[in-house]
């Protein structure tokens, strides 16, 4: 095949900045400049989609894309069929059940049947409490997840967490990591064999410019 | 008004009529190829799938109580209850027996928008062999399947792996969890973070590097020139199995649509040996797969019977064809206008019997003029009361006057191609 292949990029965010960075250091310019969402690169055989975080895998997994650049936990939550090339080094995160400092949960056993829970996550939140037999209600939020129990929405939350900074200012304890989460290269899984030099190529490219980057 | 539930859809007029001509496509080829057709319940006891498919699969099935309380599931898959039936009621058949279905298949669990909860399946199955030419017939049928469907230019490959080789290889070299690591990694083509695992566990360095040689392997020429040093009896036998099923793929004519992928993992847990992926340029999934299933006709009967098969889907198949990429309906389509009511039926039958599509209007009229009800149709006919015919081109809005014969020789008989 040979029409470019298309990689599927945050279009802001905190993966926004530093995969720019990456692509750049790997000898990637994006061409159109600003708030184009697509653009074409200094790569001929490759053009850059800005689009959610969030919808990187749902891109990927229908071929919309063929590489993406996104949050393991975002794969994850998605359910998303994919192919998870190279682990990056930033977007570190992990997501955590935190519950509030004054409350009587310390561990997950702790938690009573029937809490709620608040997340952005509520894939992973309901199959890990299903898996550890708690019977909660799942509450899904967009975001300021960490307000939730204090405005009595809920009683503990599943968020993530870089720093624990966030979930201390307002009050909570992570009492258990449910995944720990990087930025990762994706790709769709026939394009990966439709295009599999080509991907290989961008691969080594970017493992290249890894290894003398710190971000 | 009222939707179709999550995951479902309709399908009407033309789109109903390209889902049919597809199965029919399909079926036509699975029977040229010598496949008979079987047909089994929507409904099905839940023990038909949660022994064979595996965990993750029977999880993702509809299930229910009967009346009696017995767990029921809906069909979640096309091989296991093949493999059912071929079990109670073709056990005596001779073999190898090969099967085919077209069946509904229903599962739950899905919050991808566009992956379907309900979708059309056609399957083939040849029971009876283990031949690693039984493998090849069935890669060569899937591919003949849709070259039969116009698809033959549109970069159809098959990549071909084992249900077991690197799950084996990977427990004799690492074992435990770091094992299961590894075969996690590689589910997701993580090749670098699964070949850490293997780095600094002491392993001697043709062991790593046969390793590393299959993941990258992809061409079968490079595979069967490969010299893998391994002494386990068990995994030479599965090199030798599947360097065979290789072969005889290449005296198919489809080797250079073989690609092979030894980290490929498929969902369904009956296989035990060769499996495969169908994908074709143009759709982010594949279209289709299988692979060798030794042991699961085994769980219905007691019997060991080798056998292999491949299922496409059938609404992904529409999604990458597009519309219109099947061949139309071409047939007339003819409306009779009469006063004369007997005399419109009896046209109407005459041009059925010659394969026309004939529609005698409800009305008594015999007006040439315009109405809702002529939307569709190529003809208008009225007869004009001595035996000659007034014939309206609904598409040009010519009119002429003919006899039946006359009309018959011009639709030049219909007919579907």
């Amino acid at each position: 095949m040979n029409r470019r292949m298309r990689l599927a990029m945050p279009s802001k965010g905190r993966l926004h900045g530093p995969s720019l960075d990456l692509l750049r250091r790997a000898g990637i310019e994006l061409l159109s400049e600003g708030r184009s969402y697509l653009s074409e690169t200094s790569d001929p055989s490759l053009e850059v989609i800005l689009v959610r975080a969030k919808d990187v895998p749902l891109y990927l997994h229908y071929g919309a894309a063929d590489l993406g650049i996104t949050g393991y936990d975002l794969i994850v939550e998605r359910g998303a069929d994919l192919y998870e090339l190279l682990s990056l080094p930033y977007g570190e995160c992990k997501l955590v059940v935190a519950a509030p400092e004054d409350s009587d949960i310390r561990s997950i056993e702790d938690v009573e049947p029937g809490s709620v829970v608040a997340t952005s996550h509520p894939r992973i939140a309901s199959k890990f409490f299903e898996g550890m037999n708690k019977d909660v209600e799942v509450l899904e939020l967009e975001g300021s997840v960490e307000l939730a129990p204090r405005l009595g929405l809920a009683d503990l939350i599943v968020d993530i967490s870089s720093s624990g900074e966030t979930l201390r200012r307002n009050g909570l304890r992570a009492i258990c990591t449910i995944l720990e989460s990087t930025a990762k290269l994706a790709c769709n899984k026939v394009s990966y064999r439709a295009f599999e030099d080509r991907v290989e190529g961008l691969v080594r490219r970017i493992e290249g410019a890894l290894g003398e980057w710190a971000p | 008004m009222l939707r179709t539930p999550l995951g479902t859809r309709d399908y009407a007029l033309e789109e109903a009529e390209a889902y049919s001509r597809l199965e029919r496509a399909l079926e036509r080829t699975f029977e040229l190829w010598g496949y008979r057709e079987v047909r089994t319940p929507c409904l099905e006891s839940l023990e038909v799938f949660s022994g064979t498919i595996g965990p993750g699969a029977v999880d993702r099935a509809f299930k229910f109580q009967d009346y009696d309380g017995r767990l029921l599931a809906l069909r979640a898959e096309g091989t296991a209850p093949t493999a059912r039936l071929f079990a109670s009621t073709l056990i005596n058949a001779p073999r190898p027996c090969r099967l085919f279905y077209i069946a509904k298949v229903f599962r739950f669990a899905t919050d991808f928008p566009g992956d379907f909860r309900e979708f059309s399946q056609a399957g083939a199955e040849l029971i009876g062999s283990g031949e690693p030419s039984s493998d090849a017939e069935v890669m060569a049928l899937s591919i003949a399947a849709l070259e039969d469907l116009g698809l033959g230019g549109r970069g159809l490959r098959i990549d071909l792996g084992h249900a077991n080789l690197m799950r084996e290889l990977i427990s004799r070299l690492l074992g435990g969890p770091d094992g299961e690591r590894a075969l996690d990694l590689l589910r997701r083509r993580d090749l670098r973070g699964a070949l850490s695992l293997f780095k600094g566990r002491g392993l001697p360095p043709e062991a790593y590097d046969s390793i590393a040689g299959l993941l990258r392997c992809r061409r079968a020429d490079e595979f069967l020139a490969m010299d893998i040093p391994i002494a386990d009896a068990g995994i030479r036998e599965m090199l030798k199995g599947f360097a065979g099923v290789i072969e005889e793929a290449e005296e198919y004519g489809i080797g250079d649509k073989l690609f092979l992928d030894f980290s490929l993992i498929r969902d369904l847990e009956y296989y035990t040996g060769a499996i495969f992926e169908i994908s074709m340029e143009g759709l982010g999934v594949p279209v289709g797969g299988g692979g060798r299933y030794d042991a699961l006709i085994e769980k219905f009967c007691g019997l060991r019977i080798p056998a292999v098969g491949f299922a496409l889907n059938l609404n992904r198949l529409m999604e990458g064809m597009g519309a219109g990429s099947l061949r139309e309906d071409r047939r007339k389509r003819v409306i009779i206008r009469s006063k004369n009511r007997r005399e419109a039926i009896e046209i109407a039958r005459e041009l059925r019997g010659k394969g026309i599509i004939a529609v005698v209007s409800l009305e008594r009229d015999d007006s040439l003029s315009k109405g809702g009800e002529l939307e569709g149709f190529d003809y208008l006919i009225v007869p004009s009361g001595d035996g000659s015919l007034r014939i309206a081109d609904l598409r040009s809005g010519a009119v002429k006057a003919s006899s039946l014969e006359g009309l018959l020789a011009e639709l030049g008989g219909g007919g579907f191609e």
